[in-house]
């Protein structure tokens, strides 16, 4: 089986599994492609191609290992579309701070906003297109991991001590599965598959268990370790763990027909 | 010995307040009795109107309470359909006295919340908001567990506000002729079914709106001895009368009551005050220059003039205050927002679809 993992700096983490042979045993060709930060959000689908633009194309060459500068998804049996700014997190948080304030949110409004959420992410936008663009090829968004405390990111908030609207301290884990399960019923509507954080991963908090970014590995420079206060990146443990789950759930879900019916285990 | 007159500001004459000034120049139209300062928690309820004064509050760095607020992170599309945001609680617009009245005592528990629920279809209806949800409730349950909400979000309101803003909008209203409980919409009109058995035209009467108000402000101060109360009322006329009146003579009417009352409150109460935003889009100065083409929505040059000088106002008598400031200074792309955000969500506007059954 042939996949091409598409995304931003959070890709490190499975290239580095991958490196450190966490499919040895398995019959998969992987191939790494992508930008960290808002490079990602360069890339575009151009005649069925994703590409970036030219002043990209050293660091596309230096993530696939000078293999690549523009990715045929056709080529691929699978191409997992990885991260970039699908911060599920934070749909989940916000969304929790105002239930916990006790104002209700009717399933309508809750898949509106939840749809309207989602189709604006560009992310998501790219995975419909490369899905629509390459028919015989399987298409997987896969939403950024849950960092492994609370995210504080109040970069340009006047006030930066406050927490996040999207920080938590704990939730319920059928919570997070019901939104994960609008999410998907919104992806399914519009063709696209997603793929959840592996069950194994998140801590009774709704949080990444915190084993999973100790030492994780940035992915232009993997020689310079994250500072020890980083929660965001995985290290490639999770990486593992990360892509496992993935390849078992590829092989269990032969029937591509029915591949956005039964990943709701999120 | 000088006659009273002699001593009176300029602001008593209308020469100089008004004939001698260029409309725009018009100024304090308004001496409050409050100071209103940033870290006060400002509510505001009413009618269409209303809207405004929120929004004005928040691009100030003003204090507006968000009792009922709906994630942060849902697109203003989504907010705006489902009616957050809009005002300090997820009513809907309160038309009149009689209907703010209702959910105070509703959310008070000094009345047994509604039983009624319309049904169209699979989906259901909250008679009293009924344009809350775009396509209704899934269930009866969730209408319930909504207006729930509603209730708790009014009860933090009167609880925590400093200042709860109101603008009144219409003496007619529908009631329900078994219950005496007043719909936010002539029944048929957005949702449920009109039945002349059970539903019944009601214009309040001055006492009546007079009554009403004093029954919520003294609710209200039963939980909060140190609120205070803004009265205003809405300069958009009746998209519609039932009254067999003239609708321009039933605006009149209508305005002229909700006015008188404003005024009486002010005068009597304390803790009441009147900005005058009727009078500043309504007043002959102005022309009827801050009307739309249909000569009943206000522009958003008419929003901007009217919440100018309501904190102009404030500034004059109190002083400047230091507050994150959004306003001469915004980009055009912002203004443009700002414009967008401006269009209110009118469900008396409605009322013109049915224009057509009476041809």
């Amino acid at each position: 089986m042939k996949v091409c993992v598409v995304g931003n700096s959070h890709i490190a983490a499975l290239k580095k599994a991958v490196e450190d042979g966490a499919l040895e045993d398995a019959d998969t060709d992987i191939v790494f492609f992508g930008a960290p930060g808002r490079n990602f959000n360069k890339l575009r689908l151009r005649d069925r191609m994703i590409c970036g633009p030219a002043n990209l194309q050293d660091m596309l060459l230096r993530v696939s290992d000078g293999l690549y500068t523009r990715i045929d998804p056709s080529e691929f049996d699978v191409v997992v579309i990885y991260a970039g700014r699908f911060y599920f997190h934070r749909l989940l948080g916000s969304i929790h701070r105002v239930l916990r304030n006790d104002v209700y949110l009717s399933d309508g409004c809750l898949s509106t906003g939840i749809d309207r959420w989602l189709t604006s992410k560009h992310v998501f936008r790219l995975t419909k297109k490369i899905g629509e663009a390459s028919p015989t090829t399987r298409v997987i968004l896969v939403p950024r991991p849950i960092p492994a405390i609370g995210e504080d990111d109040n970069s340009g908030s006047a006030a930066p001590n406050a927490k996040s609207p999207w920080v938590w301290d704990s939730l319920e884990p059928s919570f997070r599965k019901k939104i994960w399960s609008i999410c998907q019923q919104s992806a399914s509507r519009k063709g696209v598959e997603l793929f959840p954080q592996p069950e194994s991963t998140i801590d009774a908090n709704q949080f990444t268990k915190a084993e999973f970014t100790a030492h994780s590995v940035r992915l232009l420079k993997p020689q310079v370790k994250h500072p020890a206060t980083e929660v965001s990146h995985m290290n490639a443990r999770y990486g593992e763990v990360f892509l496992l789950s993935l390849l078992a759930h590829l092989s269990s879900a032969d029937d591509h027909a029915n591949r956005t019916t039964d990943t709701a285990s999120a | 010995m000088k006659n009273p007159y002699e001593e009176l500001p300029e602001r008593s004459f209308w020469r100089p307040a008004i004939a001698e000034k260029y409309a725009l120049d018009v100024s304090s139209l308004w001496a409050p009795k409050y100071e209103l300062l940033p870290n006060h928690a400002v509510a505001t309820a009413g009618s269409c109107f209303a809207q405004h004064i929120g929004r004005a509050l928040v691009q100030r760095g003003y204090n507006w309470i968000d009792a009922e607020p709906a994630p942060t992170i849902f697109d203003s599309r989504t907010k705006k359909d489902f009616n957050y945001g809009i005002f300090s609680f997820r009513t809907g617009n309160v038309y009149t006295a009689a209907s703010l009245r209702q959910w105070i005592y509703w959310a008070l528990e000094k009345e047994a919340p509604p039983a009624e629920i319309w049904k169209r279809k699979d989906r259901f209806y909250d008679p009293f908001r009924p344009n809350i949800e775009p396509n209704g409730f899934s269930s009866e349950q969730e209408l319930e567990d909504s207006r729930n909400s509603v209730f708790c979000a009014i009860r933090k309101v009167i609880a925590e506000a400093d200042f709860f803003v109101f603008t009144l909008g219409l003496t007619e209203a529908w009631i329900n002729r078994g219950n005496g409980q007043v719909y936010a919409m002539c029944p048929g009109t957005q949702a449920g079914q009109f039945d002349p058995e059970l539903h019944d035209f009601k214009n309040y009467r001055f006492q009546e709106v007079e009554n009403c108000l004093r029954d919520c402000f003294d609710t209200m101060k039963s939980n909060n001895a140190n609120l205070k109360f803004i009265l205003t009322v809405s300069p958009v006329p009746l998209t519609a009368t039932a009254s067999c009146e003239h609708v321009l003579a039933a605006t009149t009417y209508s305005k002229s009551v909700l006015r008188a009352v404003s005024g009486q409150l002010r005068d009597e109460r304390i803790d009441v005050d009147y900005f005058p935003s009727y009078e500043m889009i309504t007043g002959a100065p102005f022309r009827s220059m801050f009307y739309e083409p249909n000569l009943r929505s206000i522009s958003h040059h008419g929003v901007n003039f009217v919440m100018d000088s309501f904190f102009a106002c404030l500034e004059s008598t109190y002083g400047p205050s230091k507050v994150r400031y959004g306003g001469s200074g915004a980009s055009s792309r912002r203004r443009a927002k700002q414009r967008e955000a401006m269009e209110t969500i009118c469900e008396e506007e409605m009322l013109d679809a049915f224009r057509g059954a009476l041809k």
